[in-house]
């Protein structure tokens, strides 16, 4: 047994114990801010919001959404595809997206209809209330009043990842497409790209 | 002078009862520094290849949580996944094998000289090779995300499905790398390792001590252990790839209507096995759809006469038993202390459950029969495996043996310096107790795997019905690659089969023909039918699409 291993793992160990219990509490961080982790096979939050942010300005600013008829574009959040190998939730971009369209009075979203069924099922669920006695039936919507969308949001994320050496790297490609329901053709589409890039330490615990 | 001898002395003495008390403290903690893993694993086995799944589960679970933290985790934790994704308990099946993937992610991304590796190898060097603690083969790590599929496939979540199959892609595709840096790294710590048992050689006045594979590949029990891998090495498989994993990866595509790359997947199968009639004729069929092109010797071939994405019905039958780890013994000279025995892990293996299925179905109201083929031998990719390993495993086994015969020498010559005959006597039993209990091979492996996987697809029937029936009696299998059974139909008596109903949530044994009724028209079905023995065949349907 050599005594230079047990000192140097000691020694390792040590170091380890000593600058290991220098641990935070929870706490909470800015969200706006910059102190959120950063990995490298994640999209971490602050992707998502850089990713949300160019897409949003992008198609606001292309002016596919205004209509010559002075009515207001309805716009259906379609499916946004994960082809990553990372377990994800693509609402957190659709569901920014919707929110600023909403927002710049520019065009309604429908939650009656989405890629992956309705968003609010409500609208419906209450028009089965049609043969329910227990509901004023005056009250009650009637079929043929919701209003069909005139455009689709879709898109895919792809990631690819590269390791050489100590260094491992992902990129994330975010592709979306806005659609004309109407001619099926694509009125705007966009890419937005997000790269991080890590080297293992040569020390460590 | 006489004060430095009896300084040593003192700390010789020290080492022994440090020796003494870790052998003890670790007899006690069901560690397999002191039982070797398959040992302990048996009972566990025997409950899950007896069909007594739910109790295997339990347990499982119950050991992967007391081992949890300590390097046997992995080891358990995957056993633990598999025996929950067959008992049905695919949210618990997923959070095995989550934990599993976090610590071979944690082992990976470690530092390249780190605290934990280096406490890891201090305790090897006074133990075995089970004080490392248990990374995961490159098999495992393929498999892990295939049954995290099943599972994510089993929770109807296809999505989640498709994400696993992808990370399988990306393990398949860099194993080879993670494999050589994990030799790389093996070397340079048996490199070391001689180097320090040269030095502590010299300073009791022994020799040369280096050890190198080629010296100890003229041991019987040795080389015996190298060419039996190599006999059951598959070569064509090459660099770790799985072809199960790349069939698997092929259906992935198939259900996201991706035939460019399914056709590479299918291309790559047809360079592993060219005789396979399977993969000649997928790789046509989805040549044929987009276009590609086929090597001359397949140009004249038909396609298959059904789409491979839409109505169509993938049987994947995992067969039998997987081979394990189990520990052997061996002697050999070793330079300055003599013989020593040795104990090392070696495969055993184990006879296929069945020939393969017989399955019967509908098609334009005429009975269609066929039968599956096998497409991955895990005999085969687990043995390849083990023997690339073998040299550098063997080498570093005798090494840390010989650090310790070295080290009790030294104890002994000390005690004997310190204490008379007495003191000798005393530190050769406690170093000849301690040498005893630490001589475990390092058996860790997933024992839950299967022996093979066949596979067969047809087009959906139009009344989703579909039979099948187990087939037994040994001949060659559509391979040519022997060990196989012949196709007539299983004559046991019918076991505890349950309901269709019943079937689909918890799988069931039975031993004969049995019906399935798909539920869904769904464009692509996953049957997935595990036989652990002759007595205990469960079935799981996933409509998928």
């Amino acid at each position: 047994m050599n005594k230079k291993m047990i000192l140097l793992a000691g020694g390792m160990v040590g170091a380890a114990v000593f600058f290991g219990g220098c641990g935070t509490d929870p706490h909470r961080i800015d969200t706006s801010g910059n102190r959120g982790l950063t990995t490298v096979d994640d999209i971490n939050f602050k992707d998502w919001q850089m990713t949300a942010s160019k897409a949003i300005n992008s198609l606001l600013a292309s002016g596919v959404l205004s209509r010559q008829d002075g009515r207001k574009t309805i716009l259906m959040i379609s499916t946004v595809k994960n082809s990553t190998s990372q377990h994800i939730n693509t609402k957190i971009l659709t569901d920014k997206m919707r929110q600023a369209v909403l927002r710049s009075g520019k065009a309604l979203t429908t939650t009656a209809i989405s890629g992956s069924g309705a968003e609010d099922k409500a609208t419906r669920q209450v028009r089965k209330l049609e043969d329910d006695d227990m509901f004023n039936q005056a009250t009650v919507q009637k079929s043929g009043t919701a209003i069909a969308p005139d455009m689709s949001l879709a898109g895919e994320i792809i990631q690819q990842k590269t390791t050489l050496g100590r260094k491992s790297e992902s990129y994330f490609f975010f592709h979306l497409t806005l659609t004309d329901l109407k001619t099926g053709l694509a009125v705007w589409e966009d890419n937005f790209e997000v790269a991080k890039q890590a080297k293992k330490p040569v020390f460590g615990w | 002078m006489i004060l430095l001898k009896n300084k040593i002395v003192n700390l010789q003495i020290k080492s022994v009862s440090l020796y003494a008390g870790l052998a003890l403290l670790l007899l006690g903690s069901g560690c397999s520094s002191i039982i070797d893993a398959h040992k302990q694993k048996k009972p566990y086995m025997a409950l899950y290849y007896g069909g007594e799944l739910n109790e295997a589960a339990k347990d499982l679970v119950e050991k992967s949580d007391g081992r949890r933290d300590t390097g046997d985790e992995l080891a358990w934790r995957l056993d633990e996944g598999t025996a929950l994704f067959t008992a049905g308990d695919y949210k618990k099946s997923l959070e095995a094998f989550r934990r599993s993937e976090e610590l071979i992610a944690d082992f990976d991304q470690r530092a390249v000289v780190n605290a934990r590796e280096a406490g890891a190898n201090v305790g090897m060097a006074v133990t075995n090779l089970n004080a490392l603690p248990y990374r995961g083969f490159c098999v495992d790590r393929i498999m892990l995300n295939a049954y995290k599929a099943l599972d994510y496939f089993a929770e109807h979540d296809t999505s989640g499905a498709l994400v696993e199959l992808r990370r399988m892609r990306d393990t398949q595709k860099t194993i080879s790398r993670t494999f050589q840096e994990q030799i790389a790294e093996e070397q340079r710590t048996i490199e070391a390792a001689n180097q320090e048992n040269r030095k502590t050689s010299s300073s009791i006045g022994g020799g040369d001590t280096s050890m190198s594979f080629d010296a100890l590949l003229k041991n019987s029990e040795i080389k015996s252990a190298y060419d039996d891998s190599k006999l059951k090495s598959n070569k064509r498989y090459g660099n770790f790839i799985n072809p199960f994993a790349t069939y698997f990866s092929a259906i992935g595509y198939l259900i996201e209507n991706n035939y460019g790359e399914a056709l590479v997947d299918f291309r790559n199968l047809y360079k592993m096995d060219k005789a396979n009639s399977l993969f000649q004729r997928d790789f046509v069929t989805a040549a044929r759809m987009i276009g590609g092109r086929l090597p001359p010797e397949l140009e004249k071939m038909a396609p298959f006469d059904y789409p491979l994405h839409a109505k169509v019905v993938f049987v994947l039958f995992f067969n039998g038993r997987g081979p394990a780890l189990k520990q052997v013994k061996f002697q050999i000279v070793l330079p300055f202390v003599g013989y020593a025995g040795f104990a090392f892990p070696r495969y055993e293996y184990y006879p296929v459950a069945f020939s393969g299925i017989e399955l019967r179905y509908s098609a334009n109201k005429v009975m269609k029969q066929l039968r599956t083929i096998t497409i991955a031998d895990f005999d085969a990719i687990m043995s390849q495996e083990y023997h690339q390993r073998l040299p550098t495993m063997i080498t570093r086994l005798v090494i840390s043996g010989l650090t310790k015969e070295l080290a009790s020498a030294v104890a002994v010559y000390a005690a004997y310096s310190g204490g008379g005959v007495g003191g000798m006597l005393g530190a050769m039993a406690v170093t000849g107790v301690y040498k005893y209990l630490f001589n475990t091979a390092d058996t860790r492996c997933w024992e839950t795997l299967p022996k093979e996987v066949q596979v067969v697809h047809f087009p959906r029937p139009e009344n989703g019905k579909i039979s099948f029936t187990m087939l037994s009696e040994v001949v060659k299998n559509d391979t040519g690659q022997g060990n196989d059974k012949k196709a007539v139909a299983n004559k046991k008596p019918s076991g505890t089969g349950k309901n269709s109903a019943d079937n689909r949530k918890n799988g069931s044994k039975f031993q004969k023909k049995r019906e399935i009724v798909l539920q869904k028209d769904s464009d692509i079905t996953i049957i997935y039918i595990r036989a652990l023995s002759e007595q205990t065949v469960i079935y799981k349907v996933f409509e998928v699409k």
